[in-house]
């Protein structure tokens, strides 16, 4: 995917920018998990001392915190949102130009349906694993957010990290296994009956004079109907798996919450922690579970859409 | 009589297509009817199959008058085949239940026989979206071996040779010798060497039709 993706920024141009663009965007959300987790650290710590003004001070400053962060994201996504924009219209021309220049043989080896399917379809998937949302970009920041706060997570104490990523990693492990890639696999079946069934509404309308000669409307319709209950089982599947995404979440999410406070009311009894520590922990906590759950889901729509980066190459070749 | 046509009159908005056409066509007679382009051979042809209702004047094919009658009753083989992108055998049938029999009757009337006995699924071959699988000779036969099947009284023909190069137009034209044969037949072309043969030649122009004369 790597070389496809400088392969198509070779041709449009803009990898600069983008990745100058992620790199701005990618401590975000880290910053924002940092902003809340000091900040319910220092507000308990300043209600346990009984600190009135400290604990308007840190409200205040946490108040500005966010409202810079606000802003510099705001205005970060807003530059993306132009980028993304200008993207858009370079690759469908730029596509739409390498279609004109395929020899005849290669455009009639594929249905009317698999080419609309390559122009909106493959397009879009190619725009959104660069600029939608949990994609290359969300990936990044996910990336970023996961290292981020383990290592703060692991300052407070190494055994609730230990404790966190004993749930953690199971959690994700049976999400990939149960959940994510069965779903990839459903979206593509979907995608191909979809296809044909975009042929047999073609066919009504091209041999409309034909199928009423011959009065095959049950023939047709019968196929139809086939191929759009191939699409509503395989998103019926999908839904079913997506339910036992969340059902695993709630099972292990809270279940590895309350098995921090276990370890971190222990703690507290023993001195080790005081009460805000353990908020600051759990934040962080948090946004490690966050970020590993948008990292998964990058990394699924990523693989998925890059499909469709992978076939638009089929159009525009390989070569430099 | 097989078919009756009485004073029909055919226009797309103002523009004028077909005026005042009568027609009397016996029972198995072949009527071959001439035309240019845009002279209105194909608008009258979809008239006879009940494809376009008659809203001026009268239209009876083979005891039937409503669209929906007529369509039953006859075969009709077009320019361009109109196949569904799904097998053979359902392209012959278009769904009905049919004996296996019948249906190689109809692929053996219409020459393909042994280009369906040569491919590895027979029958059940998928001719592709718009018969992209198969050639266009290949693809009229199986419009042809559909109208075989469908064994109507009267068999309607809209030059389905025009898309076809000469060899394989004279087979194709073989082919719809069996389908033909003993059927009121209507064949609307602007090549009058394939219907010379026909018990008579009408001339379609200005909308109106005229005996050819010798």
């Amino acid at each position: 995917m790597r070389k496809s993706l400088s392969r198509v920024f070779g041709r449009l141009g803009g990898a600069m920018t983008y990745c100058f663009l992620l790199l701005l965007r990618c401590p975000v959300d880290t910053v924002l998990c940092i902003i809340n987790a000091l900040f319910l650290r220092h507000v308990f710590q300043t209600i346990e001392g009984g600190d009135e003004r400290g604990l308007w001070m840190t409200c205040a400053l946490f108040g500005v915190a966010n409202l810079c962060l606000f802003l510099y994201n705001g205005t970060l996504w807003g530059r993306f949102a132009v980028f993304s924009a200008k993207l858009v219209g370079k690759l469908k021309q730029f596509l739409f130009e390498s279609m004109l220049k395929l020899p005849m043989e290669r455009i009639e080896e594929k249905s009317t349906g698999a080419w609309l399917t390559r122009l909106n379809g493959d397009v879009t998937m190619t725009l959104n694993l660069l600029t939608g949302a949990l994609n290359l970009p969300h990936l990044v920041f996910a990336t970023v957010r996961v290292a981020v706060t383990a290592v703060l997570f692991g300052k407070i104490s190494l055994l609730l990290l230990a404790v966190e990523l004993a749930v953690l990693v199971p959690h994700m492990f049976l999400r990939q296994r149960f959940v994510v890639r069965p779903m990839e696999r459903l979206t593509k079946e979907a995608q191909d009956t979809m296809e044909h069934a975009t042929v047999y509404l073609e066919t009504t309308v091209e041999c409309a004079d034909t199928i009423r000669l011959y009065e095959a409307e049950d023939l047709l319709l019968m196929r139809y109907r086939e191929s759009s209950l191939s699409v509503v089982k395989a998103r019926l599947c999908s839904n079913v798996r997506k339910t036992l995404g969340e059902l695993l979440q709630m099972l292990l999410s809270r279940g590895g919450y309350l098995l921090l406070f276990c370890f971190g009311c222990e703690m507290i009894s023993t001195g080790k922690l005081d009460f805000g520590t353990l908020t600051e922990a759990l934040q962080y906590r948090s946004g490690m579970l966050m970020g590993s759950m948008m990292w998964l889901n990058s990394y699924a729509e990523v693989r998925k859409n890059s499909v469709g980066l992978k076939r638009m190459e089929e159009i525009y070749g390989t070569e430099e | 009589m097989s078919i009756v046509l009485r004073e029909i009159r055919f226009s797309y908005g103002e523009k004028k297509i077909l005026d005042r056409i009568s027609l009397t066509v016996r029972e198995k007679e072949h009527i071959g009817i001439l035309g240019g382009s845009g002279s209105g051979k194909s608008t009258l042809l979809k008239i006879l199959a009940g494809l376009y209702p008659v809203k001026e004047g009268y239209c009876e094919v083979a005891g039937e008058h409503a669209p929906e009658g007529i369509r039953k009753r006859v075969a009709v083989v077009m320019q361009t085949p109109g196949l569904f992108p799904l097998s053979i055998r359902e392209n012959i049938t278009c769904g009905h239940s049919m004996t296996e029999e019948k249906v190689w009757e109809a692929v053996r009337a219409a020459q393909l026989e042994e280009w369906v006995r040569g491919l590895t699924d027979g029958l059940d071959s998928l001719v592709g979206e718009r018969g992209g699988n198969i050639s266009g000779g290949q693809a009229q036969r199986i419009a042809i071996a559909r109208a075989i099947a469908k064994d109507a009284p009267v068999v309607l023909l809209d030059e389905p040779t025009s898309a076809l190069d000469g060899e394989t137009a004279d087979a194709l034209l073989r082919a719809m010798e069996r389908l033909t044969e003993g059927k009121t037949v209507i064949h609307v072309t602007h090549r009058e060497e394939t219907i010379q043969n026909y018990d008579r030649i009408l001339v379609l122009k200005g909308g109106k039709l005229f005996e050819k004369e010798s």
